[in-house]
């Protein structure tokens, strides 16, 4: 099985014209935490190197990790690595039995980078969030609508801009985002 | 289109949440005994309120989680948003 590349939804496509420029980023590994999070974020931190954020609709990255707040108890955690088996064992070890959960879902996502000038607009054709860089700023991160599908969407700095989208939903989003993108 | 405040994202538009009708029905407990009349009851019967009522929202497309809403059936206007175990805005001067 080892030679089995692993593929993703759109294939990697780039998709570029002036000003904007999308592109379905690598595989990466993605693990959910869900539990009593002021009491674990000692634990996570310790295998991440990043501490469960508190604040609402935030996200942190150091060194290959990033950690997102999905919810009050439910953080998401991503990997640089292309498989989510050693960051979820090591979770599991350092995580009291019993009253966390911790689920690879590297799968269940993919991950599609948006940036250039013309980026918050093509976001906000699809979703009734606040991208505008008053509100929308590197750090932030938001479980929302796009169009018909929930993405979650993060600011990586100034324009770049990740949305996560569940595999099915890729290639609706991939399309929109593309077509869109030719009118703004 | 309106905006509604979810306790744990903050303010969100409309089209992220769905509404799952009335809250704080509470699930009989001596169910060994209950007649059939009073298990429809509890399962199909509601207030129907015209005006102030309480009913549970989840917050579909955002963090996923329940929460309670007060909001004016007539006029649709949504007083308060509050959580899942946290006394109602109004309580002690309307239903129980």
């Amino acid at each position: 099985m080892d030679n089995l590349a692993i593929e993703t939804p759109l294939n990697a496509q780039l998709h570029s014209i002036e000003g904007l420029s999308i592109k379905e980023l690598p595989i990466c590994a993605k693990v959910t935490v869900r539990g009593d999070m002021p009491a674990l974020s000692a634990a996570i931190e310790s295998v991440t190197g990043l501490p469960a954020l508190m604040e609402a609709n935030t996200c942190t990255t150091a060194a290959a990790n990033t950690l997102y707040w999905l919810g009050p108890d439910e953080r998401l955690i991503y990997s640089e690595d292309p498989t989510a088996e050693t960051l979820v064992a090591s979770l599991r070890e350092q995580l009291p039995a019993g009253q966390s959960a911790v689920v690879d879902v590297s799968d269940y996502y993919t991950v599609i980078q948006i940036s250039g000038v013309k980026a918050r607009s093509v976001i906000a054709s699809g979703t009734p969030f606040d991208v505008h860089p008053r509100e929308f700023k590197p750090g932030h991160c938001a479980q929302t609508r796009f169009g018909n599908a929930s993405i979650l969407i993060s600011c990586r700095e100034g324009d770049t801009f990740d949305i996560q989208v569940r595999w099915s939903f890729a290639e609706y989003v991939w399309k929109y985002l593309c077509r869109v993108g030719g009118y703004v | 289109m309106f905006i509604i405040d979810c306790p744990y994202c903050g303010k969100r538009d409309q089209t992220e949440f769905s509404c799952h009708g009335e809250a704080h029905i509470a699930r009989p407990t001596d169910t060994q005994n209950l007649t059939d009349e009073q298990w429809g009851e509890y399962v199909f019967f509601r207030s129907n309120t015209k005006g102030l009522h309480r009913e549970r929202w989840v917050h579909t497309h955002g963090c996923r989680r329940w929460f309670n809403a007060l909001r004016n059936t007539v006029t649709d206007e949504i007083f308060a948003t509050y959580r899942v175990g946290e006394v109602p805005p109004g309580a002690a001067e309307s239903q129980p």
